[in-house]
């Protein structure tokens, strides 16, 4: 059964200079229990797709067309009350810089218990902070922490915290946009552990941004790969890494540094596109060295293959 | 040649105001805890290790932008330990240090172009004019193209790739002998980081230029360098060629690092991630081998009680019992 399922969705930016369309035509499904990452380079859109699933769209977007089926109900028609309640308790949300998302002058504690007692999770403060603590035991971080304020952690426990209050009242669904992208490579690994145990202990389906497509290649069961605010590429992990269908998940693949590869200097010529004023037809075609008739001026239409989806005129 | 030498380097910040000085709760801070390497020139030499272990402190020491606090900085048979800023100008249009944030690197008011000339016109190497023109060409040479166009942008109508692009036309119009660069990528994506690492190997070939690639990624520091050290605490923990270290590691805390990075290869021998908690206070440094609280080869006495020193030829490890024989 799908947990998740995303149906043409299209988010708009309403900018001064124009509307900038952010997403484009996305579609994916989300199995229980299942791990998708989202990878493409940055301003692909993966933020706006991932953060338009809680309701957590920054002001100049919005959607304009497409549904967000979760647990069976749509979540594109729900009032920002519901989609509160949601949030926490069904769809946990960690973000990239915990900074941000935590009050610096509250205890962790403090802010734990206040979700807690948001969505009605326990009985008592008391009750609540028993809860707070255990959370944090199970992200790896001594329980009596809860008495820390934000920058008496490091960089990595701060992340933890987050990933602690994103998921204690056990979220069917984690979403996690960037975690690790400001911290060391030790405690990123750390840190995927810690996501890939929660997952199988919840039976927690998860949604994982990156940019790092060997990152996504050790621990998603599925991936999704975005480019220009279209996904040109989804199917499941193995399938994507050992076999890429689309030319950009070839070259992404390609280009990414990897120390158990010979070594090489490959990059990917030229750069992603203004999504102001995408290129015509196949907008990877300007950087494609597969390009042919009419990937310049006709889009390819998603086609299924094989267990995957790929959006690339290679393919019919 | 070595264009630089670095004897038992130390920087210890001493952390705390007056109260505290009188009350005895002063913090020393040892950052760099006695760093010894040689750069040869035209050489690139990485420096490994995770946020905190001292890379970003030793940098900055070695071009003098911070005071020691102990220890032999020789910058082409110069010694500069102790050199005076007046006399130092001199010495830095041929030192030059890129950061990590492209961002806060760049003045955001000033187009990119007079961000790259200007430089040249402060070490007074070429009016504005001349300066104007160098700039536009190092912008060709960079990827910036129509070159006209981009010199008159601004910072915030660049990409963080772009931005960083910027940044090395600024430190490679003056043709240093030797660069610096901090964690130039870790803020770049990934499929992006190889094109600039590729620009920066251009220019020090060009110029003969050597180069100190600091970074806490393995995969960075394989791309760009001839040698690695890989510093924990303060301390390089073991240094020799980069490729060879990466096959077969001698230090426990080069296998955990190695066993860090992401791959997509299915199935690869990758060594299994043992290394416990997290990197220590280092105004509180472990006794005996810094590393045994997360070591996962520590014997519990020895590694507790007595430092290991580096110690091998062309490749050495500080550790009682290294993993290479
Ligand atoms: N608040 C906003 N107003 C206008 N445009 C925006 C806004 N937020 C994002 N965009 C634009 O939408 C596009 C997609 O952005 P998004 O942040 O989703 O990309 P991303 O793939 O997550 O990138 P990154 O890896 O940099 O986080 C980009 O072109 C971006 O400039
Ligand atoms: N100005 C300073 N005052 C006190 N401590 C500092 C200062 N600069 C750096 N440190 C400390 O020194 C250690 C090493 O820092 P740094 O050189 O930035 O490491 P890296 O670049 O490897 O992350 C860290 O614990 C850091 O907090
Ligand atoms: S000296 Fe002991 S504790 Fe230190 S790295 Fe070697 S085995 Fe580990
Ligand atoms: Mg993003
Ligand atoms: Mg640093």
């Amino acid at each position: 059964m799908a947990l998740l399922r995303i149906e043409d969705l299209n988010i708009d930016y309403m900018t001064l200079r124009g509307r900038l369309r952010a997403v484009k035509n996305a579609s994916l499904t989300l199995g229980e229990g299942e791990w998708l990452s989202i990878v493409g380079e940055s301003g692909s859109g993966k933020s706006t797709l991932a953060m338009a699933i809680p309701g957590l769209l920054l002001p100049p977007g919005r959607i304009a067309s497409g549904r967000i089926i979760f647990q069976g109900r749509d979540l594109t028609g729900m009032s920002r009350d519901e989609l509160r309640r949601i949030r926490g308790s069904e769809i946990g949300v960690v973000f990239q810089d915990p900074l941000t998302s935590l009050d610096p002058l509250r205890t962790i504690g403090d802010q734990m218990v206040e979700a807690i007692m948001e969505h009605r999770a326990a009985d008592s403060k008391r009750e609540a902070l028993e809860m707070a603590s255990a959370a944090l035991e199970s992200v790896g971080i001594p329980g009596n922490r809860v008495k820390y304020y934000p920058h008496q952690l490091s960089g990595g426990q701060r992340q933890r915290v987050m990933i602690a209050m994103a998921v204690m009242l056990k979220p069917r669904l984690l979403i996690a946009d960037e975690p690790t992208t400001a911290l060391d490579v030790i405690v990123q690994a750390s840190i995927m552990r810690l996501l890939k145990s929660l997952q199988r202990k919840m039976g927690m389906s998860i949604i994982l941004i990156t940019h790092d497509i060997a990152l996504a290649a050790e621990v998603s069961d599925r991936i999704a790969v975005m480019y220009a605010a279209e996904i040109v590429e989804e199917g499941p992990a193995e399938q994507v890494i050992e076999e890429p269908l689309h030319p950009y998940t070839e070259a992404l693949i390609k280009s990414t540094p990897d120390l158990w590869r010979e070594k090489t200097l490959y990059s990917i010529p030229g750069n992603p596109p203004d999504l102001r004023n995408p290129p015509s037809g196949c907008r990877f075609h300007p950087r494609c060295h597969k390009a042919f008739e009419p990937c310049k001026s006709r889009e390819p239409r998603p086609t299924r293959i094989r267990g995957r989806t790929v959006a690339c005129h290679l393919y019919g | 040649m070595a264009i630089l030498e670095v004897e038992d380097l130390k920087k210890h910040f001493t952390q705390g105001d007056l109260i505290d000085r009188l009350l005895g709760r002063v913090r020393i801070v040892k950052a760099v805890d006695g760093v010894s390497f040689k750069l040869n020139r035209g050489e690139t030499l990485a420096l490994v290790g995770e946020s905190g272990s001292g890379k970003t402190t030793t940098g900055k020491l070695i071009l003098r932008l911070l005071e020691p606090t102990s220890g032999r900085i020789v910058f082409d048979g110069i010694d500069i330990t102790r050199m005076r800023e007046g006399e130092l100008r001199r010495l830095r249009p041929r030192m030059q240090m890129i950061y990590q944030d492209p961002y806060a690197s760049l003045n955001p008011r000033m187009e990119v172009g007079k961000a790259i000339a200007e430089p040249l016109v402060v070490h007074g190497r070429a009016s504005w004019s001349e300066a104007r023109r160098e700039a536009l060409e190092m912008l060709e040479r960079v990827g910036l193209t129509p070159a006209r166009d981009f010199y008159r942008r601004k910072p915030i109508q660049l990409s963080g790739g772009q931005r960083q692009r910027v940044v090395i036309a600024r430190a490679m119009i003056l043709k240093p002998d030797l660069l610096v660069a901090d964690e130039p990528v870790s803020m770049i994506d990934v499929s992006m980081r190889t094109s600039i690492l590729k620009l920066l190997l251009d220019f020090k070939r060009e110029y003969n230029m050597s180069m100190i690639m600091i970074t806490h990624d393995l995969a960075v520091a394989r791309l760009v360098a001839d040698r690695t050290a890989v510093m924990y605490l303060g301390k390089i923990v073991e240094i020799g060629p980069t490729e060879d270290m990466l096959h077969n590691p001698g230090h426990p805390y080069t296998e955990a690092l190695i066993a860090a990075a992401p791959t997509i290869v299915r199935g690869a021998r990758k060594p299994s991630l043992r290394i416990r908690g997290e990197i220590a206070d280092p105004s509180r440094i472990p006794s005996g081998c810094r590393f045994h609280p997360r070591c996962p080869y520590s014997d519990g006495s020895k590694c507790v009680k007595e430092e290991p020193q580096l110690a091998g030829d062309s490749r050495m490890v500080a550790c009682h019992y290294p993993l290479t024989r």
